[in-house]
């Protein structure tokens, strides 16, 4: 599939998709948080089938996910980015039953940016200790010990 | 006198949880999995990550382009020259630098030299973690000749930063091309002996043989790739998919190594295979390293232009990629490492699942965990 078939084959299904392309090689969407999920469950049936990495973004204003993909017959490559507004009780979805190595990154991405994911199975800090208080990898994160920034 | 019957209603099964690690020794590092086991049947695995997690990303955040290298070491300590190249190498995408073919092949070559050294070093650890301790002895022995080449030329045994931004660090010690051409016979003459040593071994295939087999679709779902992807047949490799440095430019044969059953034996099998693989690439480029410089021009404080920037490569454990957030200025918006450890682990928590206590040592020892590198 080219780019161009890729957006046309979204277009049909959901309006409200924004198709970018941020100086990557790959073609970028952003999607609102609402339609994230119906979105992404149309992306694996579409032949995305390998989840290649989940990232956690503080974009300054909004907290969010980048998730690139691939597929793995043919190489195509997407980048689904989502946006949330509300820094307090951001909450997206769990992709973990469309692809299974949301898992972790889903946990990784809930103990640094602080982004609740519903429904996922076990939703609880995996690298820092469960005392820990805040979200290290947020922008506005006070760095009180100097331990990175000094 | 009465009889007592047993019956066996009054026997009851209860489900505990055991420790495995920090500080197992099969474990290659501190990594912790709480299991829940029932008798000796693994029923669900817990893992607890974050004993080595030094925030890398977080770091990279408050360096300069040129210092992230060497933060990259730290993850993959035994694929470093790899991760340092996919750094330079998206650095390069950026700026958009030609870098002298030289430095392609060089990078290539001390690329290939690494991942033999992680496989002989997996390889030695794996026959201890099922038991056959000899073969540590001989992996290391080995692999000290390749740590040495390393450290002629790039000053360094195992955390090289050899790769810089354009180029690499220093030319070519003049004793490489003489000491890459006593090392590639050497091993082409021990590994059957290694073969003979463990791979025929009966209690090694027992413990291999059809133990976690990993679904062809399971692996592409659940994220792993590198070796344990292609011991389920998933065509997954990097260098071929998608090449970079002297793969792109330079006409190499060689083959992805794949195998169908999915299981301990394949997997074992693959980096067994890699290893002959590696040794064909570094001989296909060693007669013909061009002469046209190690640095191409860069300013010595690099900037990034505004955007995002992604380069994967194929480590000795799979795919790693590096992802740039850049907004211009000298230090990176967002950095942020995929690393193949951490979707592998993934993987082990899928296929521990209802197997043997002793089972599950095999199986996370095919998977070749380094654990800073599932940290970061």
């Amino acid at each position: 599939m080219t780019n161009n078939d890729i957006i046309a084959a979204l277009q049909k299904k959901f309006q409200d998709l924004e198709f970018t392309d941020e100086a990557s090689k790959y073609m970028t969407v952003s999607v609102s948080p609402d339609a994230y999920y119906e979105v992404m469950q149309a992306i694996r049936e579409m032949g995305f089938d390998y989840l290649f990495s989940m990232t956690g973004m503080d974009w300054g204003k909004e907290l969010g996910v980048t998730n690139h993909l691939e597929d793995m017959e043919n190489g195509d490559t997407l980048v689904v980015k989502v946006k949330l507004e509300d820094r307090e009780n951001p909450e997206l979805p769990t992709l973990e039953n469309v692809w299974k190595t949301a898992h972790l990154h889903e946990r990784e991405i809930y103990d640094l940016f602080g982004i609740n994911f519903k429904g996922h199975s076990v939703m609880k800090r995996l690298l820092l200790t469960d005392d820990w208080e805040g979200y290290p990898m947020r922008k506005d994160w006070m760095d009180e010990t100097k331990m990175i920034i000094r | 006198m009465e009889q007592v019957t047993l019956n066996t209603g009054d026997l009851k099964s209860q489900e505990y949880f055991i420790n495995m690690g920090p500080q197992h020794p099969a474990a290659h590092g501190v990594l912790r999995l709480i299991l829940k086991m029932d008798g000796e049947v693994v029923k669900n695995i817990e893992p607890d990550l974050g004993y080595i997690h030094r925030s890398i990303e977080k770091q990279c955040e408050y360096e300069g382009y040129k210092q992230i290298i060497h933060l990259t070491d730290r993850m993959d300590y035994l694929s470093s020259h790899i991760n340092n190249e996919a750094v330079a190498l998206a650095i390069e995408q950026a700026l958009e630098i030609d870098v002298p073919e030289r430095v392609r092949v060089i990078r290539t070559i001390m690329g290939e030299l690494t991942r033999i050294a992680s496989h002989l070093l997996w390889w030695g650890v794996m026959g201890m973690d099922v038991g056959a301790l000899t073969t540590f002895m001989y992996a290391f022995r080995d692999r000290e000749m390749i740590n040495d080449i390393m450290e002629e030329t790039c000053g360094a045994r195992l955390t090289m930063s050899y790769s810089t931004p354009g180029g690499v660090m220093f030319d070519l010690h003049p004793n490489f091309v003489k000491r890459i051409k006593e090392f590639i016979p050497h091993l082409r003459n021990v590994i059957p002996k290694y073969d003979e040593l463990l791979t025929g071994n009966v209690i090694f295939q027992k413990r291999m043989k059809g133990v976690g087999i990993l679904s062809p679709e399971d692996a592409i779902s659940l994220g792993a790739s590198g070796p344990v992807a292609r011991g389920s047949s998933v065509s997954c490799d990097r260098r071929i998919k998608d090449p970079y440095s002297a793969f792109k430019t330079q006409d190499i044969n060689f083959n992805e190594v794949l195998f169908t059953e999915g299981d301990n034996l394949a997997r074992y099998n693959v980096r067994m295979k890699e290893m002959y693989e590696s040794l064909n690439i570094i001989e296909q480029l060693i007669d013909n390293i061009p002469d046209d410089g190690i640095q191409a021009k860069t300013k010595a404080l690099i900037k990034l232009p505004k955007g995002e920037f992604i380069q994967r490569v194929e480590t000795a454990r799979g795919d790693m990629g590096v992802y740039i957030v850049s907004d211009g200025k000298k230090n990176p918006y967002r950095v942020k490492f995929r690393s193949p450890g951490f979707s592998n682990l993934n993987t082990l928590i899928e296929l521990g699942k209802n197997t043997l206590l002793g089972d599950l040592i095999a199986i996370s020892a095919t998977m070749d965990f380094v654990i800073p590198d599932i940290d970061r």
